[in-house]
């Protein structure tokens, strides 16, 4: 029989949107192929989601339960540990979600298992040629598909993107099977190493809102942003994001950013500020179902992708945008 | 008391589509510029302390201009792995080379800084991979490195946490962000004395790198096919210069149903 291990987290004990992912397509396999699921909990407080995939249509169950450095850093021999165990495992794929966790653990663990990886993978394809599972990724800046075959060693592993969809997963009535591995994966606590805590950070989910405003180099500094966020606050208290011109000068944060290095976004409406148009950043709103561009150049490429454009200054528009609304809802 | 940073020459895929602008005709390839961020820590940091920056990059060898222009941002020595055998290298044998040239070339370095992913793959792996080519510990999302006598400080972000560790000597990093209040441009001086400087080119030979590890022949993974994507919604642009009267019919246009 063949095995598959997906490596999936939790929110509060609810699966991300991209474990999800992962779980459904693992179902998939399972359904067509026949393959055994094997999910791998690593994290804090891995009981929590136990309850949840006791439900789910998984074969067994391995969880960890991590430490606070394990977040960002696993040692050398906990890696190996981890490499021994999936040897033993032997399974044909492993696949994880692609947070930033494993986005760092996935390369190790591969490079220690000789092995091929895929980052950022959307879907597989079943080769019928030599019966094994090809992944699917965008290449080249997003315009082409690639199938990337893993041809002499195994397992496949592959990091999946998140995408938009809502997957509905099958349910068990028969328990799978539970096994704590924290001891074999032995974490011990390192004292060479210091970890201090500083702050959080706030968390936004730009990918999730449903109306989201773009700013790019138009922008001049900080304080503009108080202007833009009146006027997200109009919008049902739209999301605010922006190019990478904007991350390098600091003006916004990293998880803000939109396009193929940050982030896809699947709004109902884009209102881009200021904004040219790269073809990096296009990609990012490409899902979009409506765009509004405002640029006071009327050759700025973002007007080729655009539903309605405002060749204008920024400033004005937005506040033009303000005066109109904030009147209306008064 | 050496930087290296790893410099990837990217192709830009978006070329046909940009007509305008001021790539087109001449040169469809540039550095990194995530790895440029990456350059700029590492500047800052031979300002601060008096590292020497060393940068290594993986290519053909008509890539040798581009690596020459990096002598313009204040790079010490400029290396460029060059072999017809490495071509077709996947992640694996990516980071096996590299990894073999930094032990055999510089196994005193202090610090690897790397930028979070290029332009056209987009994976992010190689740093993380090559990190346990060489055995040591590497870290996503720096957002600040501060240096003593031996020890590294850095302050990473990792889920919206900001945390401050105190580590080894030896280190990988990747960078995302270039450091704060700080721009690295190329100094007029340095970009005259970069035409005379030569780029140092290395060899699968130099290295006791053998042909069955590296390229097509050292990889793990292989891309079976190509296809093309299916086109993006298409959109139809109805556009106005920005005028009271016309914006107020606009407006209507597009949040009637939200008011």
């Amino acid at each position: 029989m063949k095995k598959i291990c997906i490596f999936i987290e939790h929110k509060d004990g609810i699966p991300t949107s991209n474990s999800r992912k992962i779980i459904f397509m693992a179902q998939t396999l399972k359904k067509q192929y026949g393959y055994i699921i094997i999910a791998i909990i690593l994290d804090q407080n891995a009981e929590k989601f136990l309850s949840y995939l006791e439900t789910t249509e998984v074969d067994v169950i391995y969880y960890v339960t991590l430490n606070a450095r394990n977040k960002f850093l696993f040692s050398k021999d906990e890696i190996n540990n981890l490499v021994n165990f999936l040897k033993k495992i032997n399974p044909d794929i492993a696949w994880a979600t692609n947070s930033s966790g494993y986005k760092i653990l996935f390369p190790q663990v591969a490079y220690i298992l000789n092995t091929g990886l895929c980052a950022a993978c959307t879907n597989f394809k079943f080769d019928e040629v030599s019966g094994c599972i090809n992944m699917v990724r965008m290449v080249y800046s997003n315009n082409i598909y690639a199938q990337i075959a893993v041809h002499r060693s195994k397992p496949l592993m592959a990091t999946i993107l998140d995408d938009e969809k809502t997957y509905c997963l099958e349910c068990n009535l028969t328990c799978p099977e539970i096994h704590n591995i924290t001891t074999q994966i032995n974490l011990s606590e390192n004292n060479n190493i210091k970890i201090e805590m500083m702050k959080k950070v706030e968390t936004i989910c730009l990918n999730k809102s449903k109306i989201v405003i773009g700013l790019g180099n138009g922008i001049n500094d900080k304080l503009d942003l108080t202007l833009f966020k009146k006027l997200a606050t109009l919008l049902d208290n739209a999301s605010i994001g922006g190019t990478r011109e904007l991350v390098n000068r600091q003006i916004i944060s990293r998880n803000y950013q939109i396009g193929s290095t940050g982030m896809q976004i699947y709004a109902d409406m884009y209102i881009a500020f200021g904004i040219s148009g790269s073809p990096q950043h296009i990609q990012g709103i490409e899902h979009v179902k409506q765009i509004i561009a405002v640029n006071n150049d009327p050759y700025a490429a973002i007007f080729q992708y655009s539903d309605y454009g405002i060749i204008g200054d920024l400033f004005e528009v937005a506040n033009y945008m303000i005066n109109y609304l904030g009147g209306k809802c008064t | 008391m050496y930087i290296i940073v790893c410099v990837k020459q990217v192709k830009n895929y978006n070329f046909g589509k940009r007509m305008t602008s001021a790539f087109s005709g001449i040169n469809d390839m540039f550095n990194n510029p995530s790895d440029l961020v990456a350059l700029s820590w590492a500047i800052k940091l031979k300002q601060l302390y008096g590292f020497k920056v060393i940068t290594i990059s993986m290519g053909p060898s008509r890539v040798t201009s581009l690596v020459r222009q990096l002598y313009s941002y204040g790079v010490d020595r400029a290396f460029l792995l060059t072999s017809p055998h490495l071509s077709g290298s996947d992640t694996y044998a990516t980071s096996y080379a590299l990894g073999n040239m930094i032990k055999t070339l510089f196994p005193e370095y202090s610090l690897i800084i790397c930028g979070d992913k290029s332009l056209d793959s987009e994976t992010g792996q190689v740093p993380h991979s090559l990190a346990m080519a060489l055995g040591i510990n590497s870290y996503a999302n720096i957002v600040n490195i501060l240096h003593d006598d031996k020890y590294f400080e850095i302050t990473c972000e990792m889920d919206s946490t900001w945390i401050r560790k105190v580590t080894e000597e030896r280190l990988l990093i990747t960078v995302t962000q270039a450091p704060e209040n700080y721009v690295n441009l190329p100094g007029i001086k340095n970009i005259i004395d970069s035409e005379s400087k030569d780029v140092e080119i290395i060899t699968c030979e130099d290295l006791t790198i053998s042909d069955e590890n590296v390229g097509q022949k050292g990889s793990f993974t292989k891309v079976v096919s190509l296809y093309n994507k299916n086109s993006v919604t298409k959109r139809n642009l109805h556009s106005i210069v920005f005028e009271e009267k016309k914006m107020e019919v606009l407006m209507k246009t597009l949040f009637s149903d939200r008011l």
